[in-house]
């Protein structure tokens, strides 16, 4: 989010309270979002139902495009767009509601410390997978992808995206490494958040923070979807902490919330990896 | 000198400009070497010159500092010691670093890191050798895996040969390691970028200039453009394809993430010496590596890190490390490691391409005597016959008198 939209957004957000009609615009939930798009919307909707804010879950194929900073989800409240957790826990901070307030200094900087671990190891992990990974690419990334588009326009827009992902991952050192190097990053990283969570029941305590959230999103997207192999959710159900952590978080925010549009999880069949 | 001398291993004294390195086959008198790439006069910190200007210019052999211990206060000599082992947990049987190993260095923050968490490496070796990747660095030139060039994989290598800094940590303090090196990795590393090689003034009256004269002469003209170039393209990738057209906002949203990674930094180090303790962890040298260029750099526009010296437990933090580590600070060349007397036959890799050089010299200047000969007519080509040997001789005499006659 740009400089100016923030400071506008500070200005005047904290003067209106939080509305009724607040939305949650992400990919088409069954055909369309990948797997790095669904954990950061999941993150994004535990963030919003800790804060106990109300709003309703909007499914459009171009939420991509619509979004600010081309980047999913997004939320729309009174007249204002705001995208991606980061901006959006500011956002919801200007408005009065903070679930870090509690935390001193240092418990701060590790919990920002934790949320950069998340996207910059889990996060590129999973990007890696759905872009880099030519198995992968080919039988799920694409099809999923280019789902709502016609039929030049998907190749295009997929290939496109592709190309982009794959600079990215160059740029950040990750272009020579193989699918079991990453694989190895994730279980480093699993078992980080693993430690750090130890026995607690949420990263800091008894009252859950923005890390938990965005972990949540990650770790149960992971757990949940299925990609052409169970290499990356076996990594992850190696840490039965951080399984029964996903499964809290889902008890105690989600369920019975799935009345129309809020909050929606994947179906069961899909979740019964959790509770087995 | 002697602080050196002490914390290095082996059991090597400085002794005015020569060393003794004692080996198994007894002490061993040895020339210091003076090492090039250190002399010049920017800029003031002895140690960050070495590190920057060896930092893509492979041309030139640089001494980086390779007795900095694999975490700082884990010094290897330290860990040699039979006293000190158990307390390292270095298992007896682990061998001392073996000493042909050869290290280069880089300015930018997380190279710096693995310079700090090298261990004593060995001097630093010019770059034309380095096979498939030249110019990537720091470079590790390992006996049995090759030419290392990523930080992460020389720390997983120097990890498997049992030089750790972490052993004392527990899980979580691992945990939270790798959750700070990612807090710096993302918010703080484009801002050390942005720092050097985007801002204008910054760029032009240091970084250009700093490898400008590093570099030797053509070089110098058209590499420090192109690693700009590079690094432009790292900052693009990282920030996103368009965050240059609009430069003014993008420098406040690096620097205001910046300032606050700084800050959550200095409150998480409160009042300790290091990070976890009284001990260093590899974390410390991570965050070192990436505080001390901005600290000690002497940049033209300093707005970030006037922001770090507003925080004054970080810098003492840096100048704490810098005195403790890295002793030669004041623009004393680091002294030259002992070689022990098994690696007396590497000398020739000390500069790889020597004999090569020599050999390519002398030919040239041969090359250049015979051509000069041929032309201006001092020697003549005969063959073998005698007649055609005359005719052409006869030749080259008409020739001649042509041009005089013009």
């Amino acid at each position: 989010m740009s400089l100016v939209a923030e400071a506008f957004v500070t200005q005047i957000a904290a003067a209106e309270p939080w509305p009724e009609n607040a939305a949650l615009y992400q990919p088409l939930r069954d055909e369309q979002i990948l797997l790095s798009d669904n954990a950061a919307c999941l993150a994004v909707q535990a963030f919003l139902q800790m804060c106990n804010l109300p709003f309703q879950v909007v499914s459009r194929p171009n939420a991509e495009y619509m979004s600010p900073s081309g980047k999913v989800p997004f939320i729309h409240v009174g007249n204002q767009v705001v995208s991606e957790l980061g901006p959006i826990v500011q956002f919801v901070k200007a408005k009065g509601h903070s679930l870090s307030d509690g935390l001193d200094e240092v418990q701060k900087a590790e919990m920002k410390a934790y949320m950069e671990l998340v996207n910059n190891m889990l996060l590129t992990a999973e990007l890696y997978l759905q872009w880099c990974d030519d198995t992968t690419v080919q039988e799920i990334t694409y099809p999923r992808y280019g789902c709502p588009y016609p039929w030049p326009l998907n190749h295009v827009l997929a290939y496109q995206k592709q190309w982009e992902i794959r600079r990215k991952m160059k740029a950040l050192g990750w272009g020579n490494k193989s699918v079991d190097q990453v694989l190895e990053d994730v279980d480093q990283c699993c078992q980080a958040l693993s430690q750090r969570l130890g026995t607690q029941l949420y990263f800091f305590n008894k009252r859950p923070t923005e890390l938990d959230a965005l972990v949540f999103g990650h770790i149960f997207t992971i757990l949940t979807t299925q990609l052409i192999s169970d290499e990356l959710s076996e990594k992850v159900k190696n840490y039965s902490n951080l399984i029964a952590f996903c499964r809290r978080i889902e008890q105690h925010y989600f369920e019975g919330l799935n009345r129309d549009g809020s909050a929606r999880l994947p179906p069961p069949i899909r979740r019964k990896i959790l509770r087995s | 000198r002697s602080v050196w001398a002490r914390r290095h291993g082996n059991g090597a004294y400085c002794e005015g400009g020569s060393l003794t390195v004692s080996s198994p086959k007894g002490p061993v008198k040895r020339e210091g070497r003076k090492e090039r790439g250190t002399n010049g006069s920017f800029p003031s910190a002895a140690w960050l010159r070495p590190a920057l200007c060896c930092a893509l210019s492979p041309w030139q052999p640089v001494w980086v500092d390779s007795n900095a211990c694999f975490g700082p206060g884990l010094g290897l000599e330290q860990a040699h010691e039979p006293a000190n082992r158990g307390r390292f947990r270095l298992s007896p049987a682990s061998p001392a670093f073996p000493s042909q190993f050869r290290f280069r260095a880089k300015q930018d923050g997380g190279s710096c890191g693995v310079l700090l968490l090298g261990g004593r490496l060995g001097p630093a070796v010019g770059g034309p050798s380095v096979p498939g990747r030249p110019g990537t660095l720091p470079a590790l030139k390992t006996p049995d895996e090759g030419v290392l060039s990523d930080p992460q994989q020389i720390i997983t290598y120097l990890r498997k040969q049992r030089f750790n800094a972490d052993y004392d940590l527990s899980a979580r303090q691992g945990a939270d390691t790798l959750a700070f090196v990612s807090l710096l990795q993302e918010k703080l590393l484009p801002v050390l970028i942005h720092t050097f090689w985007v801002d204008a003034k910054n760029y032009v009256e240091l970084t250009r200039k700093w490898y400008a004269e590093a570099i030797p002469f053509p070089l110098n003209f058209f590499l420090p453009g192109r690693m700009q170039k590079q690094q432009l393209e790292r900052l693009q990738t990282v920030c996103g394809e368009n965050c240059l057209e609009n430069e003014e906002e993008l420098e406040k949203e690096l620097y205001r993430e910046a300032r606050e990674c700084l800050t959550l930094l200095s409150q998480r180090l409160g009042q300790q010496k290091f990070f976890f303790g009284d001990s260093p962890a590899s974390l410390d040298a991570v965050v070192f590596s990436h505080l001390a260029p901005l600290l000690k750099a002497k940049l033209p526009n300093a707005k970030i890190q006037q922001h770090l010296k507003s925080l004054p437990n970080l810098c003492n933090y840096c100048t704490s490390i810098l005195s403790l580590y890295f002793p030669w600070d004041e623009g004393d060349p680091p002294p030259p490691v002992p070689k022990s007397a098994s690696s007396d036959g590497s000398e020739s890799e000390e500069e790889p391409h020597k004999r090569r050089n020599q050999v390519l010299s002398v030919l040239v200047g041969l090359l250049a005597m015979v051509g000069y000969a041929l032309l201006t007519g001092i020697v003549s080509v005969q063959k073998q016959g005698p007649g055609t040997g005359g005719r052409r001789a006869i030749a080259l005499d008409e020739e001649e008198e042509e041009e005089e006659e013009e």
